[in-house]
């Protein structure tokens, strides 16, 4: 009776044993590819750059020798560098602002119930969906020293005096591309911020008004704290695409002039492509990673908050 | 033994026929050896059926691009070749050809344009001495620029394709309503820039982050003494009171003669300029005055090139510093033969380049100057610029174009340098900033 039990019990374990591995299989097997995607499309170029950053690779050499910390000594002791460094930053945190606040602006008046609503909608991400280097050019041309658009009409409106060189003058050429980028990128925050609008209960806000909250007090308490998920993953996806936005300040002011709109992806590009110099280019790019860990940190370590509330 | 019988078979056998047939093949194969293959339309047998792909930029003059795949398909047909022309913009020929040696595959032939980058890449590519040797001997000889943008290591590892001048072009109407007489300084159009520029007709030269500005300003300075280095190339010498001087005068032409508008300029915007009718002169490649040839005949008439057939005269002298072009074979190309072979049909072939180009690309062969020079001599515009060769220099002058030099351009150093000085920076502070990113430049080569 007892050998019987035994071989019961064994025979249930196996089956156990076997049902736990099976999942473990199947769960991993899942997981696989996700896994793979992110080694090779994330972790191999990004340890790759690493090991550029630590060596004197050029595009002309097959040899590659490794320099510790050179590079990255050399780019700080560079004042070209440290301005891109600034620069990024500013661009960064400025364009950030005004896309969230025009972002949010016309996220309010794309929910509205309006006639020809779809229509407004895809209207208003165009400059979203648009190639880059046409937005770009067409914007160069507006901003062009002697046939700029936005100073004859403004001129005439009486609203600019004299005839400013957009992209000539230093604050002016950042502030061309700052609403440039903000221009293309406002879009996709309204899109975020619409869909997130689009998840708030009715109920809570109706509750609200009749508790007397204000615009801004239902705004505050209670539309943020529901849409903050997407809310957050938006922000991190703009500040990302910010960071990195090459495109913009290459077909504008192509980092000038007296390096005014230099930021660190334009500095990495003329250092580690078109000088040749990998290895110090890979040390300006990899400069970025610092800047976006603690933002990447503390917008995840708030989503995952919010979620276990 | 053998040999003597085998002799005597081969008299027997010969007939006067045969004797005539040999006699006449041997005459028509010395005649065809003493010709080029080009000349002869025969190529190497051994490159029948093979592929060749050339990347090469979008021409400023853009029937020279219907010319030269027009060229390059006919070259292929006569020699069973498929022969490809890839063209991209100038500004990302640099990019494109980083990406393909870092890739190891991509064109057979490829262009290096203004940014010559030959003492970075020279391992990767194919030696063609002997065929840049061969060219020399038959027309003359190259001039000196050749080898500082093609030679490394006493190998010629590219070939000098054409230069690109970049003349005054001033008008001689406004020139005339001013009294001046035709400039020969780089002091006269200074003067003439003042005048114009308080008649509403200021000069233009841009000081931006544009290849026009880097050329431009060399040229100013060059004509003031200026060495970017040392004979070798390896040091750099900037730092002069020669510089001094040229930065001087660079920001009271500036302040006297242009508007801010130059400190936004890329490498059109003086085409632009030009073409509007309101600069006095500019300095800038032909094509600016043939864009507006048809477009507007009248203003063309109006515009000359050069100063007494040269570029000003500066306190040590004329300079032009020209934009440079060569193309290259690379190591990984599959089709080095092939290249080989189009690369010499193509370097004797500067009479269709000079004739296509309409003058636009000026050849590194001394046999070529010559007047009249083919697609030059001709026209009265652009016959002042049969003697470019005596006054052509690049970047990195006296030494080569090398790695060093060639990132102090492409990074806008000069420039910049001279941005912060016409917007007030303290002469010796912006003169120490440009140092200092050179010297860094310098020695990361190191």
């Amino acid at each position: 009776m007892a050998d019987v039990e035994m071989a019961t019990a064994e025979r249930a374990a196996a089956r156990h044993g076997t049902f736990t591995r099976d999942r473990l299989v199947f769960g991993y097997s899942l997981l696989a590819p996700a896994v793979l995607y992110m080694c090779l499309l994330v972790g191999l170029p990004f340890f790759f750059s690493l090991y550029l950053s630590l060596s004197d690779a050029t595009v002309g050499s097959q040899v590659a020798r490794f320099v510790g910390l050179q590079n990255f000594v050399a780019i700080f002791q560079d004042s070209t560098f440290r301005l891109a460094l600034r620069n990024t930053v500013m661009f960064t945190v400025i364009a950030g602002i005004f896309k969230g606040l025009l972002g949010t602006l016309m996220a309010f008046l794309l929910i509205q119930e309006v006639a020809g609503r779809k229509l407004i909608r895809s209207l208003i991400v165009l400059p979203w969906t648009l190639p880059v280097a046409i937005s770009a050019l067409a914007w160069k041309w507006m901003f062009d020293p002697q046939f700029s658009a936005i100073n004859y009409v403004g001129v005439r409106l009486g609203l600019i005096h004299g005839w400013p060189n957009w992209i000539g003058e230093p604050a002016l050429a950042m502030a061309a591309v700052i609403a440039v980028n903000v221009w293309r990128g406002f879009p996709f925050a309204a899109i975020v911020l619409m869909a997130g609008f689009s998840a708030v209960p009715l109920e809570l806000l109706d509750a609200g008004k009749v508790d007397g909250a204000t615009f801004f007090h239902r705004y505050r308490y209670i539309v943020i704290p529901v849409i903050a998920p997407i809310l957050f993953v938006g922000l991190l996806f703009d500040t990302v695409f910010t960071l990195s936005d090459l495109s913009i300040i290459y077909l504008l002011t192509f980092g000038g002039p007296m390096g005014a709109t230099e930021i660190l992806p334009t500095r990495a590009f003329e250092i580690g492509i078109q000088a040749g110099a990998l290895g110090r280019g890979a040390a300006i790019a990899l400069v970025l990673f610092p800047i976006l860990l603690p933002v990447v940190y503390f917008l995840l370590r708030n989503l995952r908050r919010r979620e276990t509330l | 033994m053998m040999d003597r019988v085998s002799g005597s078979r081969l008299r027997k056998r010969l007939s006067r026929r045969q004797l005539l047939i040999t006699a006449g093949a041997g005459g028509a194969g010395a005649a065809l050896s003493r010709l080029a293959p080009w000349e002869a339309g025969i190529a190497p047998a051994q490159i029948k059926g093979t592929t060749l792909r050339i990347l090469t930029w979008s021409h400023f003059v853009p029937a020279y691009d219907t010319a030269f795949d027009k060229f390059v398909a006919e070259w292929g047909q006569a020699n069973g070749v498929n022969a490809r022309v890839d063209h991209i913009p100038i500004d990302q020929l640099p990019t494109r050809i980083a990406s393909e040696l870092s890739a190891g595959a991509g064109h057979d032939i490829f262009q290096m344009n203004g940014q010559i980058q030959t003492t970075l890449y020279y391992k990767n590519m194919v030696d063609v001495s002997d065929i840049c040797e061969k060219l020399g001997k038959q027309y003359g000889g190259w001039i000196p620029m050749a080898k500082n943008v093609a030679v490394v290591d006493g190998g010629w590892h590219a070939l000098p394709e054409f230069y690109i001048a970049q003349p005054l072009l001033w008008r001689t109407d406004l020139f005339q309503e001013y009294g001046l007489k035709a400039p020969s300084t780089w002091e006269d159009l200074r003067q003439a820039a003042k005048i114009g520029k308080a008649k509403g007709h200021a000069c233009g030269m841009a000081i931006s982050h544009c290849n026009d500005s880097n050329h431009n300003w060399r040229a100013v300075f060059y004509a003031f003494g200026v060495k970017e280095t040392d004979p070798s190339g390896k040091e750099p010498a900037w730092d002069s009171k020669e510089l001094r001087e040229a930065m001087r005068f660079s920001k009271a032409l500036y302040e006297e003669g242009m508007t801010s508008e130059v400190l936004s300029w890329d490498n059109v915007s003086d085409n632009r300029y030009l073409a509007s009718g309101v600069a006095v002169w500019i300095h800038d490649a032909i094509s600016a005055i043939r864009s507006i040839q048809d477009s507007n005949p009248k203003l063309y008439a109006t515009v000359n090139i050069g100063c007494d057939g040269l570029e000003p005269r500066g306190a040590a002298g004329r300079a032009a510093v020209v934009d440079p072009t060569t193309l290259a074979i690379w190591k990984f190309s599959k089709n080095q033969e092939t290249a080989k072979a189009f690369l010499e049909h193509y370097g004797n072939s500067v009479k269709f380049s000079l004739v296509e180009s309409k003058g636009y690309n000026l050849p590194y062969l001394k046999g070529w100057y010559k007047k009249p020079m083919p697609g030059v001599g001709e026209d009265p515009k652009v016959a002042k610029m049969q003697d470019w060769n005596k006054v052509a220099y690049v970047f990195g002058s006296p030494g080569p174009a090398t790695a060093p030099a060639a990132e102090v351009l492409s990074t806008f150093v000069v420039p910049d340098m001279l941005t912060r000085y016409v917007r007030g920076e303290d002469l010796e502070s912006a003169i120490k900033w440009g140092m200092d990113q050179i010297r860094n430049i310098y020695a990361k080569y190191k």
